[in-house]
């Protein structure tokens, strides 16, 4: 493994990592905007946040595990 | 001997007329239909369908800052079809996912480049989800609430970015629709309604049955003109 390797692989496990910090951020503002607009509450928008949440937490986890 | 002094007739000031409270006039409800004004009633059917752009009196859909006596009238949406150009390019971000999947597996040169590939792959997956809940959410929580008293524009944009602009209805002076001018509008039936108010403009975007809701809100814009008035006199007896 050359050095050019290990710096991808560091560079891109800290971009998962802030991209869970960019999908906790989503998912608190639809909690928020189901609070603020109450017709949003049937289209299962919050549902699909959090789908998005555990997908970037499992590709956080998957680079910590097996790629770096 | 002094005259019998015959008691001075009391004069009764003039009674305050009664104030005129108008009823409204009750018109018979045709079925299936919710008439919002006089001259305008929706298909109350459409509050039903999931994807419907237009709400009529609403009893689920509410916004936070109503006021005490406030009704939602009607619940506006941008019409569908300005959703198509943004799904068409998140389709393209999937074809593009899976287009670069398939290269990667035919063409996988080493370990290192296949790996890097899957990681990049899951993230550009996870980034496809979040553009998808961001224009559904953006065209979901861009809507336009007409109450009683007045005219609420909330927009969230990107998520974080939330803007709310209101207008009174008393406030409105005249309202011009337009739809059409163009084929795909024409066919759906959808365009703007632009409020002339006393702080500027006013422009309800791709709005579905244009004509139809710029005329209810300028009946209730004359409604609530004529309610403010009457509560007026009433203060003044």
């Amino acid at each position: 493994m050359n050095t050019i390797q290990i710096i991808i692989r560091i560079a891109l496990t800290i971009f998962l990592g802030l991209y869970v910090v960019v999908a906790i951020t989503a998912y608190r503002q639809m909690n928020k905007l189901e609070g603020w607009l109450a017709s949003l509450k049937k289209y299962s928008l919050k549902k699909i946040a959090k789908i998005h949440l555990i997908m970037a937490i499992i590709g956080f986890l998957l680079a910590l595990l097996i790629y770096i | 001997m002094e005259g019998s002094q015959t008691p001075a007739p009391t004069v009764q000031p003039p009674m305050a007329p009664p104030p005129i409270i108008q009823t409204p006039t009750v018109q018979p409800q045709e079925p299936g239909f919710e008439q919002v004004t006089k001259s305008v009633k929706f298909p109350i059917s459409n509050n039903y369908r999931r994807f419907n752009t237009l709400f009529v009196l609403p009893k689920e859909a509410s916004y936070e800052n109503l006021e005490k006596d406030e009704r939602v009238i009607l619940f506006i949406y941008k019409h569908m079809m300005t959703l198509i150009p943004r799904i068409l390019l998140g389709i393209l971000f999937v074809c593009a996912l899976v287009a670069g999947l398939i290269l990667l597996f035919i063409f996988s040169p080493d370990p290192f480049v296949t790996k890097t590939g899957i990681i990049v792959a899951w993230l550009w997956a996870s980034f496809v989800l979040l553009y998808f809940l961001m224009i559904l959410t953006s065209y979901r929580s861009d809507v336009y609430i007409v109450t009683n008293e007045r005219i609420i524009d909330f927009d969230v944009v990107n998520l974080l970015y939330k803007n709310a602009q209101d207008i009174d209805l008393e406030s409105i002076h005249s309202i011009q629709n337009e739809s059409g001018g163009g084929i795909v509008r024409g066919m759906f039936d959808y365009g703007n309604v632009t409020i002339d108010y006393t702080g500027g403009e006013f422009i309800l975007h791709n709005v579905t049955m244009p004509s139809k809701i710029a005329l209810a809100i300028g009946e209730l814009a004359e409604a609530r003109r004529e309610s403010e008035k009457q509560q007026v006199v009433i203060q003044k007896i």
